[in-house]
Formats: structure tokens, sequence, C-alpha cells
């Protein structure tokens, strides 16, 4: 009997709430996530894009907020609050009020109850872009998913004399409870979590800026909504007022931050936000878009890149802060002065979207008063310098926007932080595993049962539902079919499990909605039934069937039968799987003893996982020792580090310094560390904490100069004798050049300096492009530094240093674009403010790890906004500048969030992964390698002529090394050459000169056909969707099989490739259909019948209309190109 | 190509231009004051932002845009870094007083308080012209309440009005009030504005004494920028005072039930803040209050009402000065306009003769009359 493991209370369901959840949930230990709203996902999930990569933000979320609800490890309390905590650090007590829902978990998102809800409402997830009902679902992603009712507004609110009951009485599965009654949980966890999220700041109380007066004036937020494709304007940019495209756009920043009147911190996220709208907004083909603004603070990984493609792409940035935005009958007038000109400007726009500032979330001051913990100035919560995650009250820790402004990627890395501190407290780990029962007799005899569902009347008020189940009675295998009105409720499953029985299936069909939401839910009914859940497949006939074909009944009843064809077909020749667990080493190594690698490694050690951290220098403390102040905290940096050594010392890692890696081996869960003293080391991760360099100036004559000093050697000449009374800084020294980016950590560290010889009397000047101070209390820095007399003087963001500023005769000479002219300014020490570059003494390391570095040369994170501290090579992972500049607040908490990995990964002794993993067929591999060349994950090793190995633990399934092979010696669990061809034939039995095969990938494509369903987006009923895990794992038979077979024409879609799930394994695809056409071509064969498509998951218009493209080329192609296919591809490999 | 200007931070020997500089270091140079100001939208040479950077920069010749400021302290209410813009240019004023550079005008001013008492040059003797045939109690034999004309009215008889309906106002409610007619001397706002500080404390102690010997316990005004001056800028200089703007006593007296605007007046209504008392001292309600008091009339805001309020363009010594630009009362009165106003009210004795003279010369498709609050009330007393 297992005990139950210990838990962990997560208040807030946003990104950085998951992460935690997740973190905590995979390190064995249960977590409670309590969120206020009816779903989790927080702000991400209402995002369009994401910056810098344009990612989909619900497509890269969902998977996640999927992920939380799957495991059993983590329990989501929806529209719940936290009422009231007792007890201590390893021993709270805590009281959740849960408001009732009115629907049941029963709920099958068929959504019926919707159009018949009289009661129409702002949608304020939409933030009141759009309409909702009374009942309704937040976002079509929405988790936990049964649909809510906002009570406040319905009609039946109590006390209901006369009740509505409409969505009652449509309701299918009868799973709306008026009887639902708030609910008091208590519960014991060790540690609190808080991620409560921040809100965002209302403009219409800056009156000059007519927020609220005209509907062209939209908040950044509201524009999100607007250009999303399930945004009101179906993904189109258009004017609220009129629905016309504009022809001009302003973007303004700043909005109630930086700004004394509301919020004088900077918000940090509003430069990039803005940045990718103005892009996508030239992208969506609008002439004039333009950005006023006043610093630019593209301050992270990628971002100046970013910056500046929106400038090559035509988006016009504008130094300035508009005085007024006047709504006029012919657009919105404003006035700001061009700052860099000295110009007043008048300008017409016919929208304007305001970058407003993120605020503190309201329920703060009530659940500091609940934790007993502080808030700041501002009402964020406060944390400890040098421990991000910390509230200063044991046991409580705050991660993401609670505790100020933050972007994505820093808020996933301190949800893990905050995960890493609450293990420290956990003593009972489980990981609860559903018995998965081993097949019991894979007949020789192929035995399916098939289930047909209704939906309500979302199926069967199409398609015609009686037809459907003789036709599947009749195909060959099937030993039963029957249809349910609700598959998916209890009762459904239940009678599937049962029918299964009767009739000793042994396969299981689902024709139903889309097994992106539903398969596991019927995976469950297998097992009841003692079936291995890989032995069921579904049909999506409802998403990508009678939602999409509403107006052609028969037609889509054909297609449903082609799909419910096809899933038996698959089906039939499916094999039992078994999820593969491996062993892993409990030990973590951790590579570096700066602060980031300390604090990882205490970390890891508090929670009783065997630590080593390995130091080349003689002495911990990395980089810091150098500096005596950190910004903008302002405290010792001497201090925090003893406090760091300490604790870790304490901690009981092993340290050692003087002492390097000589080679590492292995793979995840097992790597062999062979170290520079002898001792070799067996553990099952490794957190690379090998931090950066300081910029080596050659500008101005640095070295040579004795006036010359780099920032860092500043530092030593301030704590002993600084003889220069007027002194100069220039920024952006070895940082923001063509190939390098934002240093990240200087701005703020010149500030803090400039203001210590301010206050020691001396006169100092700051040459700069831009002031980012973009972190917590910097903006508060640079104001002080002002108010003390700092100088500043802005150079031109393109520009080298030494291309626009002079330094001889004591003279700093620049021209200040803030007046116009060039000034002179005395100085007697010119100081560099260099950047940082990346550590090259690490080469050894990392080319035996096969650790991908970055366009600058620091370690690649597997996912920029993500995956931060993962990188492509499982079980390794990265934190502090090792992986890209910054400052010692994100430092640590990257490096916890490494720790909060590794933990996940080793304290469970073992890792269990999908079973959809490649393998090699020996006696058919001729070692050619080229299935290793396109892995992304190098999980295939091998010597050339000689031998291949497949690493079944690195490799992730994408199945693109399967159609690399020329030999057929590769294959892929649950997407077999042989099931996919069998989908292909089933779907080409009849008509096949009127249809398309569409090869889909899991992740976005296949998910916008879903989104395409939901919107009930109509396209024409001739296409076959075939999913696999990738666009990668499509081949060339597959494709060359459809047109022998007489298909008209194939589509392959896949994620847009920087929305790759496979680190761009679909650039594979790319290569692979110029390819196939060529081949098309050379035989005669029209090429344009193999179509490329990139689609995400969010863009269900998108891939409806290119279903439509498709329907209408295919009735433009002679019949005699079809026909004449199959004799004309005689021949090509694969194809027979 | 010119040489590079200098940039020092040594100001040690300009403790004055020091101080000023102290006071906008804090500036970012955002450029949303020259955005706000109606003054470079007009075609002025004004840059507040420019003027800025050049005290940051201690850039003695570019400051003499000092005089280009109405003073109204818009830009100075929305500066995200909260700088005192409006004090910096007075205080830059004051510098370049000290250098002679006083423009021609304002100098005639100054001489014209100094010699008359009286910014526009009234003589004592015609002090009193606005109150022909009208019965005003003389304040030097003690009062309850003191009310302080200024210098507009006796000069401009159009404002003669104001001050008669006031007085008609007040008498109505029985007020215990008065004037110091002859012996009444300027403020002190003109001349503070011209950085003649020594000047301006000596007009203080004489207008304390006079004031302190009437025995009255309030100073009641009719322009809110003699309002500002003894609210706000005697006190630094020990004169405390108990002082009223008059929109501020009319309110009262509304809710002391001592007036009773009873008879019907008809029209579209709208009212303008004066800076001074929307913007230094937040009054905005009272006069609002009392309008809508007023049976009959429908009262419609204005866009930029209350503390958003625009400039007359009569603050800060510029109803002296010339102008190379548009008018911003023109601006103004094109608002009250735009929703439709039959009357426009104000409370201030620059705004009236601005705006009348932006009406008379603007040519509106609905004819506009500019009135001051104190004039509709007392036709509504009837």
């Amino acid at each position: 009997m297992s005990e139950d493991a210990d838990s962990v209370l997560v208040v807030g369901g946003g990104i950085a709430g998951i992460q935690a959840a997740l973190d905590l949930a995979k390190a064995g230990v249960k977590v409670v996530l309590v969120e206020k709203s009816p779903t989790i996902g927080g702000k991400m999930a209402v995002l369009d894009k994401n910056f810098p990569t344009l990612d989909c933000s619900i497509c890269i979320e969902a998977p996640k907020m999927g992920e939380v609800m799957r495991s059993p490890n983590i329990e989501v309390i929806s529209l719940a609050e936290l009422l009231e905590v007792n007890g201590s650090a390893g021993d709270f007590t805590v009281k959740i009020l849960q408001k009732p829902r009115f629907v049941t978990s029963e709920c099958t998102r068929c959504g019926d109850c919707v159009p018949v809800c009289p009661v129409v409402l702002h949608n304020e997830f939409d933030f009141g872009m759009g309409a909702r009902k009374a009942i309704y679902t937040p976002i079509p992603q929405s988790e936990p998913g049964a649909y809510v009712i906002d009570i406040e507004h319905c009609l039946n609110k109590p006390p209901n004399y006369l009740p509505c009951n409409r969505c009652m009485e449509v309701c299918g599965p009868k799973c709306i409870d008026f009887n639902m009654k708030p609910k008091v949980i208590e519960k014991k966890v060790k540690a609190i979590i808080v991620a409560t999220g921040f809100e965002i700041f209302d403009p219409s109380v800056i009156t000059e800026y007519s927020y609220g007066r005209h509907p062209d004036i939209l908040t950044s937020i509201e524009f999100e909504r607007l250009i999303n494709s399930s945004g009101p304007g179906g993904g189109h940019i258009t004017k609220p007022s009129d629905g016309m495209e504009p022809e001009s756009v302003l973007f303004v920043l700043c909005v109630g931050s930086r700004d004394r009147r509301y919020c004088a911190y900077c918000s940090r996220i509003c430069c990039m936000l803005t940045i990718k709208e103005a892009l996508q907004t030239v992208e969506h083909g609008i002439k004039h878009v333009s950005v006023l603004y006043m610093d630019i603070r593209a301050y992270g990984k990628g971002f100046d890149s970013f910056y500046q493609r929106a400038k090559s792409e035509g988006v016009e940035f504008i130094r300035g802060k508009p005085g007024r935005i006047i709504p006029g009958k012919d657009g919105l007038r404003v006035i700001y002065e061009d700052t860099e000109r000295g110009e007043l400007v008048q300008r017409k726009y016919d929208m304007v979207v305001l970058a407003t500032a993120a605020l503190p979330s309201r329920d703060n001051k009530k659940l500091a008063e609940i934790l007993g913990i502080e808030l700041d100035e501002y009402g964020f919560f406060k944390t400890i310098p040098g421990y991000p995650v910390s509230t200063g009250k044991p046991g409580v820790y705050v991660c993401g926007c609670t505790s100020g402004p933050k972007d994505i990627p820093d808020s996933v890395q301190e949800g893990g932080a905050a995960a890493a501190e609450a293990m420290t407290f956990v003593k009972k780990r489980r990981w609860p595993k559903e018995e998965i029962p081993e097949q019991k007799e894979v007949s020789v005899e192929p035995r399916v049962l098939v289930n047909i569902c209704h939906c309500g009347s979302n199926i069967a008020g199409v398609a015609d539902i009686k037809e459907l189940v003789e036709f599947a009675r009749n195909i060959p295998g099937v030993v039963y079919a029957d249809n349910t009105m609700y598959s998916c409720a209890g009762y459904g499953l239940k009678k599937i499990a049962q029918q299964m029985k009767e009739h000793n299936a042994n396969r299981l069909v689902i024709a139903a909605c889309s097994p992106k939401t539903h398969l596991v839910t019927f995976q469950k009914s297998a097992m009841m039934a003692g079936i291995n859940p890989y032995m069921v497949e579904m049909a999506n006939i409802r998403n990508h069937c009678t939602w999409v074909h509403r107006d052609y009944p028969k037609e889509a009843t054909e297609k449903c039968k082609d799909m419910i064809l096809m899933a038996v077909e698959k089906a039939k020749r499916l094999k039992p799987l078994m999820p593969v667990t491996y062993p892993v080493t409990k030990r973590v190594l951790v590579v570096g003893g700066g602060i980031a690698g300390m604090s990882a490694a205490t970390n890891l050690a508090r929670q009783g996982i065997e630590t080593y951290l390995i130091e080349r220098e003689n002495e911990l403390g990395g980089m810091l020792r150098f500096v005596s102040e950190i910004a903008p905290e302002g405290v010792d940096s001497k201090k925090i580090l003893e406090m760091k050594r300490t604790e870790l010392e304490q901690s009981g890692a092993h340290i050692m310094t003087g002492v390097d890696v000589q080679m590492v081996t292995g793979f995840v869960g097992n790597f062999n560390v062979v170290l520079s003293n002898g001792k070799t080391l067996d553990v099952g991760a490794i957190v690379m904490c090998t931090g950066a360099v300081p910029y080596q100036p050659k500008e101005f004559g640095y070295g040579s100069n004795g006036k010359v000093v780099t920032s860092l050697e500043l530092e030593s000449m301030m704590n002993n004798n600084l003889d220069a009374n007027n002194i100069t800084f220039v920024s952006c020294i070895g940082s923001r050049t063509p190939d390098k980016g934002c240093s990240r950590y200087c701005c703020q560290s010149m500030l803090k300096q400039a203001i210590r010889l301010a206050e020691m009397g001396k006169n100092v000047t700051v040459v700069y492009k831009d002031i980012r101070a973009f972190n917590k209390n910097g903006e508060e820095l640079y104001e002080k530094a002002s108010k003390l007399g700092v100088q500043f003087f802005q150079y031109p963001q393109d520009a080298l240093p030494e291309s626009v500023i002079r330094f001889d005769n004591g003279l700093v000479v620049v021209k200040d674009e803030l007046q116009g002219g060039e000034v002179a300014i005395p100085a007697d020490l010119l100081v560099l403010n260099v950047g940082l570059s990346p550590n090259t003494t690490i080469k050894n390391i990392i080319e035996q790890l096969k650790l991908p570095r970055d366009m600058e040369g620091f370690l690649l994170e597997s996912h920029p906004k993500l995956g931060p501290v993962d990188t492509s090579v499982e079980g390794v992972y990265i934190a502090g500048t090792a992986q890209g500049p910054k400052g010692v607040e994100e430092s640590v908490a990257q490096a916890l969030a490494a720790a909060s990995k590794a933990s996940a990964l080793v304290s469970a002794g073992s890792i269990t992964l999908e079973p959809f993993t490649a393998r090699i067929e020996q006696e058919k591999c001729i070692y050619c390698l080229r299935c290793a060349e396109v892995c992304p994950f190098h999980a295939i090793r091998g010597e050339l002529r000689k031998s291949t190995e497949l690493v079944q633990a690195m490799c992730h399934g994408c199945g693109t090394c399967v159609a690399e092979c020329m030999r057929d010696a590769m294959n892929q669990y649950g997407f077999e050459d042989e099931q996919i061809l069998a989908q292909v034939d089933a779907a080409t039995e009849v008509e096949p000169e009127k249809k398309a095969i569409v090869f889909a990938c899991n992740w976005c494509s296949y998910a916008g056909a879903d989104q395409a369903g939901i919107e009930k987006l109509q396209y024409p009923p001739n296409v076959r969707i075939i999913r696999t895990m990738c666009s990668g794992r499509v081949s060339q038979k597959f494709v060359m099989r459809a047109f022998e077979r007489g298909i008209a024409a194939v589509i392959v879609t896949g994620c847009w490739p920087q929305d790759c799930h496979y680190n761009y394994a679909n650039l594979n695809t790319e290569k692979r259909m110029e390819r196939w056409k060529k081949m098309l071509q050379a035989r005669g064969i029209d090429p344009n019948r193999l179509q490329l498509h990139w689609n995400s998951a969010a863009e269900g218009k998108r891939f409806a209309n290119k279903m439509k493209e498709v329907a209408e080329f295919i009735k433009s192609l002679p019949i005699d190109e079809i026909r004449s296919t199959p004799q004309k591809l005689k021949g090509v490999k694969a194809a027979a | 190509m010119s040489k590079p200007i200098l940039v020092s931070q040594d100001t040690s020997t300009m403790p004055e231009l020091a101080s000023i500089r102290q006071m906008v270091t804090p500036c970012y140079q955002c450029g949303f004051c020259t955005a706000t100001c109606p003054y470079p939208l007009l075609g002025h040479r004004l840059n507040i932002r420019k003027f800025v950077r050049a005290l940051q920069l201690s850039m003695l010749d570019a400051l003499e845009q000092a005089w280009l400021c109405s003073t109204c302290k818009l830009c100075e209410s929305k500066c995200p870094r909260g700088v005192p813009i409006t004090d910096a240019f007075v205080k830059t004023r004051r510098l370049l007083a000290l250098s002679k550079k006083t423009p021609e005008k304002l100098e005639q001013v100054l001489w014209n308080v100094y010699e008359n008492g009286n910014s526009w040059g009234v003589k004592s003797t015609e002090k009193l012209s606005w109150a022909k045939g009208l019965e005003v109690k003389d304040a030097s034999k003690g009062v309850k309440y003191l009310l302080y004309v200024g210098c507009a009215v006796p000069y401009d008889p159009r404002l003669y009005k104001v001050a008669r309906s006031l007085v008609n106002v007040l008498g109505a409610a029985g007020l215990d009030f008065g004037v110091l007619g002859k012996e009444e001397k300027c403020c002190g706002d003109p001349v503070y504005h011209a950085g003649e500080l020594e000047f301006f404390e000596e007009i203080v102690n004489e207008n304390a004494e006079k004031f302190r010997r009437t025995g009255a316990e309030f100073v009641v005004t009719i322009s809110p920028h003699c309002y500002n001056t003894f609210k706000n800028l005697y006190p630094s200089y020990g004169a405390d005072l108990n002082v009223l703007h008059y929109t501020q006593l009319l309110e009262q007296l509304l809710d002391g039930g001592k007036i009773h605007p009873s008879r019907k007046l008809d029209g579209r209504v709208t009212y303008h803040d004066p800076c001074y008392l929307a913007r230094y001292d937040n009054v905005v309600e009272p006069p609002r209050k009392v309008l809508e008091s007023i049976p009959g009339i429908e009262f419609v805001e204005m866009r930029d009402s209350a503390q958003d309020t625009l400039c007359c363009g009569g603050g800060g010594g510029r109803m002296w000065l010339e102008s190379e630009g548009g008018r911003p009362s023109d601006m103004r009165v094109s608002q009250a306009s735009e929703v439709e106003a039959g009357l426009m009210v104000t409370s201030c004795p620059y705004c009236i003769q601005n705006f009348e003279d932006s009406v008379r010369r603007l040519r509106l498709g609905k004819p506009l009359q500019v009135f001051d609050l104190a004039e509709l009330v007392d036709r509504a007393l009837g």
C-alpha cells in the first residue's frame, strides 16, 4: 500500500503556475492547482503569437494545459480562491473556496447549449473583442474542458421564479446542474507557490489618448484578440468601427508605464509585444505602420534581431510620445514630437494601439495578508535579492508576473524555480501510474469494434448514422458496429467496454471527434475491456467532416465512410505497445560554480539528491566576484556570494574546485563523466552553468590609452582610489552589433555605477543607444541617476560606437540627437560598458554532448518560450549566462528551474516515454547514416557502412528518420508504413480522382483542421486527412502510393517551420517536397498536384481556405492528367 | 561645421542656473510636453522639450523661449517624470531678467504696476469706474469679505459687467463685503512671472498690510490669477490669507441657501475651466455646481475640460506679449463651437477678453456668446 505523496499548493494557472505544477508533478509531488477563472492558461492563452519566434501562443501552451489535466499528480481546482492558510513551511493547512461551475465534467463540449442561451455578454477572455453567452467556454482550448455558467448573468440565477432552463433542455448528456453549491476544500501542503499573474492598465484614465471614445483605439491585448484567427476579425486586421482594413496603424509604447502618474516602473513586455504586433501588421499587408517609443527595450535573446527585422520589413520607429490622440470623422489625429528631429508632427492614423502597462493583480493585497508575505510599493510581491522566487517566508514562493512584469520564458523559468524551492520541503514522492494491461492475446485475426458517436446533433444532424453503422458492419475485420449518443460520456465508455468484451474485440475504432482531445478517454474504454490502449484508432468525423460540411449531408456521409474505413484499416494493423521505461542514475552533475551553478547545486542537494558541483577555477563565485553591487537591487555581491557559499556547503553537495570535465559519454539518465582529476562520475542529469566571458574591447584605443577602461575595471577602481573627476560611460561595447544582441545586464549595472560615482561627487555622463532598464527597480534606477545629475546622450541604435563618438584631448565629442548639435563633454576617464561573449573554453564538453549553440555561440535552449532551460539533448539543462547574457536574479531563477528539471528526471529513478519511437530493422540497414543526419535529437549514432544504433531514450518520435531511409530499414511504432499505406489505400478506394489526401502533423496542422471545425468554417468535402506526429514522417512511398492509386492531389501540411515540435524536423519535409515535385515533373505529372502547406493550430480559417483552394484546383485538373498518372509512375521506388 | 558645444556639469559660477537645472534633471526627453502644448501646434517657436534639454545642458542661448510659455501647466500636469516644467520656465525668466533680457512689453507692465499699482496702467482715480451708479461698500471701513477686483476689470469696459454682476449677486445674498477702490493694488502676478522677485515681495507686504487693515476674514478674487498669487505665492513671503475665488464663494452661498437662481434661462451652455483654477488649484466642481443650479440651461462639456483644460493664452504675462503664431483662444472657441454651445461660460477676465476677441474674428457657424459665470447667475436671480 503506497502512501500518498506530499502536496504543494500552486495558486494561479497561467503559464508560470502551469510550469511549476508540471515540474512538481513530474518530480513525484502532488499538486493542488487553484485557478480563479474557469480555465487554466492565463494571459498566454489569449495572445495571438509570441515574440520573437512568432509561435502561435495557444498552440504551444495548449499541450502543456492538456498535460496538467492528464497528470495523475495534479488536481486542478478551477473557479476557486485561497481562503485561509495555517501552519508553517512543511506543514501548511490551506482552505480553498470553489465556486460551482453548474456543468459537470461529463460535458462533451458539443456546444449545443450555446445557441439556445438567450443572454449575450462581452467575453472578458476576448478582452471585450468578442461576445459570449451566459453558458460558455472561455477559450476553445479551455481546461478543464467543461462549459461553465456565469450564474450572475444566467436567467436561472436564484431566486429563479421563471427558470429559463433552455440549456438544460438541449444538453444531451444531461450535465447541467443548477444545484451545485460552493464548497470549501481543505488541503495539507508542504509549500505554497503563488503565480497569480498580472492585470492590464486601463488607459481611459489617460484622457488625452481618448481610449474608450473611439472604437479604433485599442490596447495591445485587444489587438491580440483582433488579429487572432479565432478573434472577431477572423485573423484579418480590421477596424472595429467599420470592419474595413486600416491603411495606417500606430503603436504607442509606455502607456501608463514609466510614468510617475500611473506606474513608475517599466512593464518590460510591451516593447517586444508591440514590435511583434507591428511586424504582424506589416505582414498583413498594411502599408503604414509606426511605433512611437522612448527606448526600445529588446533585451532578450534574439530580440534585437527581431527588432531589426521589423525595421527592415517596413515598420517605422519614431522616438516620441504622443501628446494627444484626437478622434475625428476621418480617422485619428495624433500629435507627437519626433524628438530626434525636434519636429512637432500631426498625423492621421486609421487605428491606434496602446501598449498598456502591466499592473499587479488586484487580489495581491488579500493574498499577501492570507499568506503573511509582503508587497512592494506598487503591489507586486516582494522577493529577496539574489533569491528571485523567495518571499522571505519559508515555504512560500512567488513566480511569474506576480512579483513584477515578465515575459513568457522568464515566467516559465520562475515557475520551475519556485517548484524547485518547494521540492526542498517534500519528503514523499510518488508517481502513480495506471495499470496498462498487457495485451492478453493478440489474436492473429484482427477483431475490430466500431462505435459511432452522434455527439448530440453535431454529427447525427448531418451524417446518416444508420447508414454509417451499416457500412461499418460490412467492413471485413469488423466484428461489431454500434452508435451512441455521446460515446465519451461515462455511460458511453462503459457500453463500449462491455461490447468489446461481448464481441471479443481486440481493436477499437471510435468515429467521433478529435483524437487530440479524446483519444486518452477512449483508450480508457479499451483498458476496461483488458485491451492495450494503443489498439484504439479514431475517425474524426465531427471536426473534420460534419462540422465543416454542414450543407452537404450526402457527401459528408460518404466522407465519414471513407474516414471509418481508413481508421479500421489502420486499426487492423495496430500492434500493442507499452510505454518504454529506462533506469536513471539518481545523481546530478552541475558544471560551473558561479552564482547559477551554486544555486542549482544547493537546491538539488537540499532536495536530497546526490549532487556534484565542479568548478574549473580554484574558487567559487564566477563573474560576480568582480562586481561589488548587484543592479538594480543594489545589494552587496560579496554578501550574497558568501551566503550562497555557506548554503552550498551546508546543503551536502559535493564541491570540487580546480576540476574540469574531460569527457562525457552516455545519454539521458545515464551519463558517464571523466573529470580532470581522474575521477569518473555516473550521473543521470547534467546542469550546464558554464557562464560567459566579458567582451574584450578594442574600441577607443583600449589597452593603449590609460584613460579608457572597462566597466569591470571601473568596479575595482571605485573600490580603491579613483582620481578622475569627469567620467563618461559608453554603452553597448561588444553588444548590439549586426551579429550580437543585447547583453541585458549592462544598462542596469552601468546606472548603478553612475549613481555611485555621482554620489561620490563626480561629474558623470552616459552615452547610450537605449536605456534598457527593464528589470524590477530598473526604471527607478534610471530616474535616480538622472536626479543625481547624470547626463544622458543618445547615439544612433544602428551605429558602431566609434563611428559616432570621438574621444581625444580629454573630450568626448558626440552628436546630441535630442538637441541637434554636436557636444563636447570633458572626460578624464572613458568607461566602456562591455557586454558578454560566449564561453569558448567549454568546446569539448559541448561537442561530446552534441549541445547546439545559438547564432552568437551561447548554448541553445530547446524552445525560446517554453523550454528556456532544456536543450535538445535530454537530460542536459542549461542556466545562467551560458545560455545567454543576463543578470544575477535571472541567472538564479534559471538555475533553480534547471534544478527542478534535473530533479524531476532523476528522482523517479526511471523515465517513461511514449512508445511512438523509431526503430531500425538491422537486417535491411546498409549503415548509410542518412537517418542519423536528419535526426533532430542525435538519437541515432553509428559508423558509416559498419553500424547504426538508435538510442530509444533519446528518440522523440517525429519519424523523420523513417521517411529518410531509402532501404525500408526503419519504421515507427504507432505510425508504421504499413498502417499509413493502408489508410492511403482506404482513402483512394472510391473516386480517388475527385479527392485529395492531406497529411497533417499532430501538433499544428491537424489541430488547425480541428480548429476549422470548431469555428464551423465550411469547405468542400473531398479531402481525407491522415495524421502523423510530424510532417517529417511523410515518406515518398505514401505520396507516390496515393498518386499511383489515382488521387487528384496530395497536400503535406505541418507546423510553420519555427513552430515545429521536433526541433525543425519539418525543414526536412520542405527539402523532400522539392525533390518529389521534381520527380513528378520529370515524369510529366503536374507537380502542383503535390503541395506543401504550413498551418498553425490556431489557423482554422487558413486551413479551410486551403481546402477550398485545393477543391478548386482539383476541378481545374484535366481528368487525363489524373488517369495517366499510375502509368507514368511505374518504376518509381516505393510506388509499387 | 559649427564647433561642438562644450557641456560642462560645473555650474559653480552660476548657482541660479544650477538650481533650475536640478529641477529638470529627471526629464527623459520623451517630448510629451511639446506635443501636448497648444503653442507649437499654433506655429509658435516654443519647443518645451528642447527648452528643458537646453537647461539640462546649461545652454544659455536657447533659454529665451521662456517668455513664450503661458504657464498653463498642462505639460507639467501630465509629465511622466513629474518635472516642474512651469516653475523651470518662471525661474529661467528671473535668470533672463537679471541680465536685462525682459521683453519690452513686459517691462512696460512692470512700470505700470510700479507707477499706478495696475498692470494695465489704470490710474487710481479710474479704478472705480466700473462701479458707476452702484453702491459698493468701501472696505477700509471694515468688512467680512474683501472683494478684490484686480487690474483687468477697471481697464476693460467689457469686464465692468462682470464685476457689477458679482456685486449684485453678493448683495442679493446679503453678504458683508466691500472693495478697496482706488487703494487696490496689483496682486503682483505679472511681476512674479517677469521674474522680479524683489519687487514682488514689496507688493506682497504692502497688500497684506492693506488687507489686514480692512479686518476682512476673506479675500474674494474675480481673477483666478490673483487667486493663485494670494493663495500659493504669498504664503512663502509670510502672508497667509483666507482666499476664495468667487466661484467657490458662489458655491457656498448656493449651498447655504443664500442665493436662489430661479429665473429660467435657456440655451446650450459649456464651461471653460481657467487653467489657474482647474490645474493650479483643482477648482472644477464649484463653477459646475453653480451652473447646474440655473434652471433651463442645457449643460454640455467640451473636449479637454476640467484638469485637461486648454489655455486661452492669457497667463504668465502672455496677455501683454505679442504672438507670432496663432491664438490658443481660437482653438478653445472652436472646441466650444464643436459641441454646438450657444454660450461659453468661464470665470476669468483674461479668458473672457481672449475668447470674445476670437469669437469676433472667427465667424463661427452658430453664434457663440462669452459670459462670465457671475453674469449668468446675476441674470438667473432675476
